[in-house]
């Protein structure tokens, strides 16, 4: 036991001692409120290092970037911060510093929890529901921005509109985005844009801090926004918590850039597009021409059109094989008429000899009945046929002439009946019983007329 | 016939939209594969008429800006930006 009073009187090192010391710092961890008065924070560095103070102390903090860049905080000077942390020690250089956990402006805690007890109540009438949301117009014609018209932000979102998507018209409304009157300003200016047929509102900021961003948590803007007729878009700063006015907006981008891309096309995606739809539209048709042609080839292809004779074919065959069925038909059909009309010739003939020699019979009776009474009747006729003839032979010329009267006849052959008919000198044939005369006219005697023949002259 | 009429409105007549959304049509109908050889080459005639137009439109297109409300302060980095670009 001796062993003990004595270590403890051995002095220690320096490293030791800053180490009791730093171990007795670091379990106390305080919340403390003080305004800041001076700012190092370095993209390189890996914390941000500040002074806060009072009336009657400083204190040296460091805030480990992560911690900071979630905090969401940016420090200035002057600003009035709330902050939790714990005192340490940095060994090298002898230094206190107070390690900040989490920091926030002061009194932005009633803030805060005022912006989410709206939000709750917004939630809860539905205003965030995300069957609300609605889609973008593809290709918008007219875009309406409302944001302040000083700044960076109008003048991202103009060139990233223009650099997309320079077809749509920008109408704009310059408003106040900071301060009591942003909000209704803001309200007023979407009003002018959609009056003015905007399709799709651009409403955005440039970042800034909690406080500054308020006017986006306004219950009359987000019911504004909800109640807008056309989409709506955020971009609102580059604050990592989310304003009311993103979450009850169609669509909420992180920045103005952000939000002016979501709203347009891409001048160059439309027109890769455009291509992509020109190079389909070829190719189907090239394929529909294609289909054409080869159901056109494979008609052209078939037998038919190579052999026209086909098309013939069957009915060629089926005429010979009614043509065969005739043949054989029509001499069946013949041999069958035959044997009937013979049959018939038969029945004709026996029916016929009957027939034959009744009437034979009947014919023989009356030419024996027609003889007899024939020869009597030729009896009668006989007699006086030979009267007739006797009568005949008294009135032909040739008997006239027979007993010694003669026929003249003139050169021409007629009867001369009067001296007219055989002038004086010319000659005449007298036809005598037994042959002719020819004898010439000497002279002509005129009987004594007893009456004129009137004549025409 | 509605699609007839529809196809008989001049093309300068229609939106950018119209025009994109009949284009959208036109393809889409192509690949249904259900049009007649000559509906088909009438399709293709105005699709690419549309396409034309469509680029045209994009080669042309100049942005527009009308200010309702503020007024926009001029943005001089921006108009050398736009020189440069054009000069390039």
């Amino acid at each position: 036991m001796e062993g003990a009073p004595e270590e403890a009187k051995r002095p220690l090192t320096v490293s030791q001692a800053m180490a009791l010391a730093k171990g007795a710092l670091e379990n106390c961890v305080v919340t403390l409120v003080g305004e800041v008065s001076e700012v190092s924070v370095k993209p390189g560095y890996k914390a941000a290092y500040f002074t806060v103070k009072d009336t009657g102390a400083s204190m040296p903090c460091m805030m480990w970037t992560n911690r900071y860049r979630a905090s969401g905080v940016q420090l200035r000077v002057g600003m009035l911060v709330q902050m939790t942390g714990r005192f340490t020690l940095y060994a090298p250089k002898g230094r206190m510093n107070f390690d900040v956990f989490s920091l926030s402006m002061a009194g932005e805690g009633d803030l805060r929890k005022q912006v989410a007890d709206l939000a709750e109540k917004l939630r809860k009438q539905g205003l965030m529901a995300p069957e609300r949301k609605r889609a973008l117009p593809a290709v918008p014609h007219t875009i309406g921005l409302v944001t302040s018209p000083r700044g960076a932000a109008v003048h991202d979102v103009l060139r990233t509109l223009r650099r997309r998507w320079p077809a749509a018209r920008v109408v704009l409304a310059g408003v106040p985005v900071e301060g009591k009157v942003a909000p209704g300003a803001l309200m007023t200016g979407m009003k002018a844009v959609v009056d003015a047929g905007a399709e799709v509102v651009l409403l955005v900021r440039g970042g800034g801090s909690f406080e500054d961003l308020m006017p986006f948590n306004d219950e009359r803007l987000a019911i504004t926004i909800s109640r807008c007729p056309v989409p709506v878009v955020t971009g609102i700063g580059h604050e990592p918590d989310t304003s009311i006015a993103d979450m009850v907006a169609d669509v909420r981008a992180s920045t103005p850039t952000a939000a002016a891309e979501a709203a347009v096309p891409s001048a160059a995606d439309v027109r890769a597009q455009l291509a992509a739809a020109s190079d389909r539209m070829a190719a189907l048709v090239r394929a529909q021409l294609r289909t054409h042609e080869r159901e056109v080839d494979a008609v052209v292809g078939r037998p038919v059109f190579k052999d026209p004779a086909i098309l013939f074919a069957t009915d060629a065959q089926t005429l010979d094989i009614l043509g065969d069925r005739l043949h054989r038909a029509i001499p069946a059909s013949v041999e069958r008429d035959r044997a009937v009309l013979a049959s018939y010739g038969t029945r004709l003939a026996t029916r016929g000899r009957t027939l034959t020699r009744a009437f034979c019979m009947k014919t023989d009776e009356e030419g024996r009945v027609l003889l007899s009474r024939g020869a009597a009747l030729v009896e009668g006729y006989d007699a006086q046929w030979k009267l007739a003839a006797s009568r005949l032979n008294d009135l032909s010329p040739l008997a006239v002439i027979g007993r010694g009267y003669a026929l003249a006849r003139n050169d021409e052959g007629r009867i001369v009946s009067s001296i007219a008919d055989a002038p004086v000198g010319s000659r005449i044939a007298v036809r005598v019983a037994d042959g002719t005369l020819s004898a010439d006219v000497v002279a002509a005697t005129h009987d004594e007329q007893t009456e004129i023949p009137w004549k025409e002259a | 016939m509605e699609d007839t009429q529809k196809e008989a409105t001049p093309i300068e007549e229609l939106t950018f939209r119209q025009a994109m959304a009949e284009l959208d049509g036109i393809v889409a109908k192509l690949e249904s594969n259900t049009m007649e050889l000559e509906d088909s080459l009438a399709g293709y005639e105005r699709g690419v008429a549309l396409l034309r137009a469509l680029r045209g439109r994009l080669d042309d297109a100049q942005q527009k800006v009308d200010v309702l409300m503020g007024e926009l302060e001029q943005d001089a980095s921006d108009e050398e930006i736009d020189t440069t670009l054009h000069k390039a």
